[in-house]
């Protein structure tokens, strides 16, 4: 992914919203896509899209390019994903209780229909590096950096993802031909 | 790396290794293993094949979420807007900076493209652009209806339509459908036309649908007139969002573009929205007459032509949610069946027409006549009241009302302006704005009163002056009609107290105004922001403060959001409503009304001094559903 230009970032933390304004416009497609295939819903990828750049706002003063522009949001993107993820659920959990209660536009299609259903179903641990790595192409450090977990662990999670997705897609496949 | 390298950690190297990220000192070891082991060079295929589907998926449409984000960041940074701080620029520099800010906002949408961001902000743009060139239009379409009366499965329509921009229209309606028994079935017949100072509706006398079949009013057709019209009449508006979907698309900016397809032999782009969003376009066809209603969450889909931007398909299907089939059975819609499409609308012939037949836009003076009480003049010669900048319309009618209201009216193409001004003595104001209105300062000391545009009316800007009331109303955008009320140069008054009488009174309160009972919302639905909020106490202890959010251009289903908190209320009052719905959250009672859109609970909040007071909170969101009320009231702890 590209990063931006300095100057736009040092410009944003020293408070210029208008260059903030340029960081969202420039980023917000890839954290929407990153929190859709995180969350799995649009409209829950809609709040934690939002969340992400309110809380980036709020931490850029902290920001000390350690790390590139575009990981060091991804990792406050993938958190606002997993907050959203907690509070779906509840809230699902609310409808539910008082009868299925779904929102009635449905999602878009961003993937194809199996294989973003596949990737849903991964455990998160799993699906926050394939994501990460084979829909943003990013490297297996900045995405150890992000996640906090050793490259080493990385590695096995993207296999054993890999592993889990290359199953179901060829159940999917089966049942879809009508040879099993 | 060990030296006998088994299966399982080979194919953790494989993995790595397609993304080329594999140990380099181990490639030798793991190119050996792959030689003697044929179930680990299967496996590589297969995760080669898994990591290329993912790969090679199309990127999709995105959302464009700037402007809500910036909204909240505004917030952030203490609740002064963005568009408040500009607007008091624009003001401090006069008029000749507006003209500047205005080309200046002209630029900031798109500073910097986004990456494989949607298009809806391009497809809004192109509308606007359509709607100030477009001069003419005709069509012809054929509607399909589902679910009218239970007797009545399938309705079929033709429609034709005439429009010379910006006030001459032509609309037919023909009902081709075989109702069992025709004689007892009113023929859903529609005529309307309209022109710059008479309008005419022709249509079936009222029958409801309940008292069908059977119900055959005499006449069975009735006619009004308005004579005498004035520009733009919001009792007579045009529905022209089925010539170009202005309203619908450049209003509401937030749609999802599921893609290009061909509709009719023409390049069509796939736009989905909820019916709250595309009224305008939706009940452009069903301007008089019986039809059946839709749900506010229910899926409107449209095809938009690439090259004119008419819509040349759009559909309603209905949604699946609880809600939904309580309002169904409220409606009496109740046969509807999720996703089944209950509208459909197809253009069969379109084309832009420069010249129309004579007489095709004479509205006929017939049946219940009333006039608009308007006479035309001349353009005022003085500048006094009249905008410096109108957003690049030219001057088209003006006049005066019965009452001796002054109205300037503005077009181009679709798009128009109308200016009515009311002189009144100084100090003797006529009338206030609506509690939902927003007050904005365009500069310091001058505020100014903004609405979004309803089903009838536009988006409009009240000027209270202290010896005059100057009314806006246009379907410019916001930040237009923001500039051409700033280019007025008229000094608007703050509105005090909205009410009082017998001990109970209302006020505005400022927005980030703080009080001890009221919890922020931290969250609201994409693109809405904070109207109005108003303060309302009676003789009895405690407030109630009632907040009002919008969303900035367009709000079809009465107000937005509402969210009430009172000290004065310690309890949740009983109630008979049906489809109240009581559940336990974080160990507090939540009551939900499906009738009013409306959740509500009771809170424990801690005061001074270790107390804890009871205060009422309360999420209204007539046009969502329960799960953006929970989401807002979650934002409200």
């Amino acid at each position: 992914m590209e990063e931006p230009d300095p100057q736009t970032v040092m410009a944003a933390r020293g408070g210029d919203v208008r260059a903030f304004e340029q960081l969202v416009r420039r980023y917000q497609g890839d954290v929407w896509r990153l929190c859709r295939h995180l969350v799995g819903d649009a409209s829950a990828a809609d709040d934690a899209t939002q969340d992400a750049f309110v809380r980036a706002y709020r931490f850029l003063p902290r920001y000390r390019g350690e790390a590139k522009f575009s990981t060091w949001l991804f990792s406050i993107a993938r958190n606002c994903a997993r907050d959203e993820l907690r509070r779906a659920g509840r809230r699902q959990r609310v409808a539910d209780s008082l009868g299925r209660d779904r929102a009635s536009l449905p999602a878009d299609e961003t993937l194809g229909v199996e294989v973003r259903e596949a990737l849903i179903a991964l455990p998160l641990e799993l699906r926050e590096p394939i994501v990460m790595i084979d829909l943003f192409g990013t490297s297996y450090r900045e995405v150890s950096a992000l996640l906090k977990v050793p490259e080493g662990t990385i590695k096995s999670r993207v296999h054993r993802g890999r592993e889990l997705l290359a199953i179901s897609l060829a159940s999917e496949s089966q049942e879809g031909s009508g040879e099993g | 790396m060990r030296a006998d390298l088994r299966c399982a950690a080979a194919r953790i190297e494989i993995s790595a290794r397609l993304d080329g990220e594999a140990d380099d000192a181990s490639a030798g070891l793991l190119d050996a293993h792959l030689a003697v082991c044929a179930a680990c060079r299967r496996h590589e295929g297969e995760l080669a094949t898994t990591r290329r589907a993912l790969r090679l998926q199309p990127v999709g449409a995105v959302p464009d979420l700037a402007d809500s984000i910036m909204e909240r960041i505004d917030k952030e940074r203490g609740g002064r807007s963005r568009r408040t701080e500009w607007a008091s620029r624009w003001r401090i520099a006069g008029i000749a900076a507006a003209v500047a800010a205005l080309l200046l906002i002209a630029s900031l949408p798109e500073i910097e493209r986004p990456t494989g961001v949607a298009r809806a902000g391009e497809i809004a743009g192109e509308v606007r652009l359509a709607a100030r060139s477009l001069e003419g239009y005709a069509a012809r379409f054929e509607i399909t209806e589902r679910g009218w009366h239970e007797d009545v499965g399938v309705r079929h329509f033709s429609a034709t339509m005439s429009f010379d921009a910006p006030e001459r229209l032509a609309l037919k309606v023909r009902d081709l459908t075989t109702y069992p028994g025709p004689r007892r079935w009113p023929q859903n017949d529609v005529d309307v036309i309209a022109n710059a100072r008479r309008y005419w509706i022709k249509e079936p006398s009222f029958c409801p649908p309940s008292a069908l079949p059977g119900c055959v009013a005499s006449p069975a057709q009735e006619q009004r007139s308005i004579v005498h019209r004035g520009p733009f009449d919001g009792t007579s508006a045009l529905p022209t969002d089925i010539v170009v979907p202005l309203e619908t698309l450049a209003s509401t900016g937030s749609f999802a573009v599921l893609g290009t397809e061909g509709v009719a032999g023409r390049s069509a782009y796939h736009i989905a929205l909820p019916y709250r969003r595309a009224v305008p376009l939706i009940d452009s066809l069903r301007a008089g007459g019986s039809w059946r209603s839709f749900h506010p969450l229910d899926r409107v889909d449209i095809w938009i032509d690439r090259g004119t931007w008419f819509p040349l398909r759009y559909s309603v299907a209905a949604g699946s949610s609880q809600d939904r089939r309580a309002w169904a059975r409220n409606e009496a819609w109740h046969d509807d069946a999720a996703g089944e499409v209950l509208y459909e609308v197809e253009a069969v012939h379109f084309a832009e027409r420069e010249s129309f037949g004579s007489g095709l836009f004479d509205a006929p003076r017939r049946g219940i006549v009333r006039s608009g009480g308007f006479s035309a003049s001349a353009f005022p010669a003085s500048t006094s009241g009249v905008p410096a900048t109108t957003a690049g319309l030219e001057p088209y009618r003006a006049g005066a009302t019965g009452d001796g209201r002054r109205v300037l009216a503005y077009a181009d193409g679709m798009t128009w302006l109308k200016v009515v001004t009311e002189r009144h003595r100084p100090s003797r104001p006529s009338a206030s704005p609506p509690g939902t209105a927003e007050e904005i300062a365009i500069e310091s000391g001058n505020f100014v009163y903004y609405q979004p545009a309803t089903e009838m009316l536009k988006r409009r800007i009240d000027i209270y002056g202290r010896s005059s009331h100057i009314h806006l109303e246009s379907n410019l955008s916001r930040r237009r009609l923001l500039a051409v009320a700033a280019s007025i140069g008229a000094r608007g008054r703050r509105a005090g107290r909205v009410e009082r009488s017998g001990g109970y009174s209302v006020r505005r309160v400022d927005a980030g105004r703080s009080f001890w009972f009221a919890a922020r919302a931290e969250y609201l639905p994409p693109s809405y922001g904070q109207s109005s909020a108003l303060l309302s106490r009676s003789n009895a202890p405690g407030r109630t403060l009632t907040a009002y959010y919008g969303a900035p251009e367009a709000e079809y289903e009465g107000f937005g959001v509402r969210i009430t908190q009172s000290s004065a209320i310690g309890t949740l009052a009983p109630s008979a409503e049906d489809g109240l719905r009581s559940f336990e959250l974080d160990g507090v009672t939540h009551r939900w009304s499906t009738e009013r859109g409306e959740l509500e609970w009771i809170e424990r909040v801690p005061r001074a001094g270790g107390a804890e007071r009871s205060v009422y909170r309360a999420v209204a969101v007539p046009s969502f559903d329960l799960t953006t009320a929970l989401r807002i009231a979650e934002g409200l702890r």
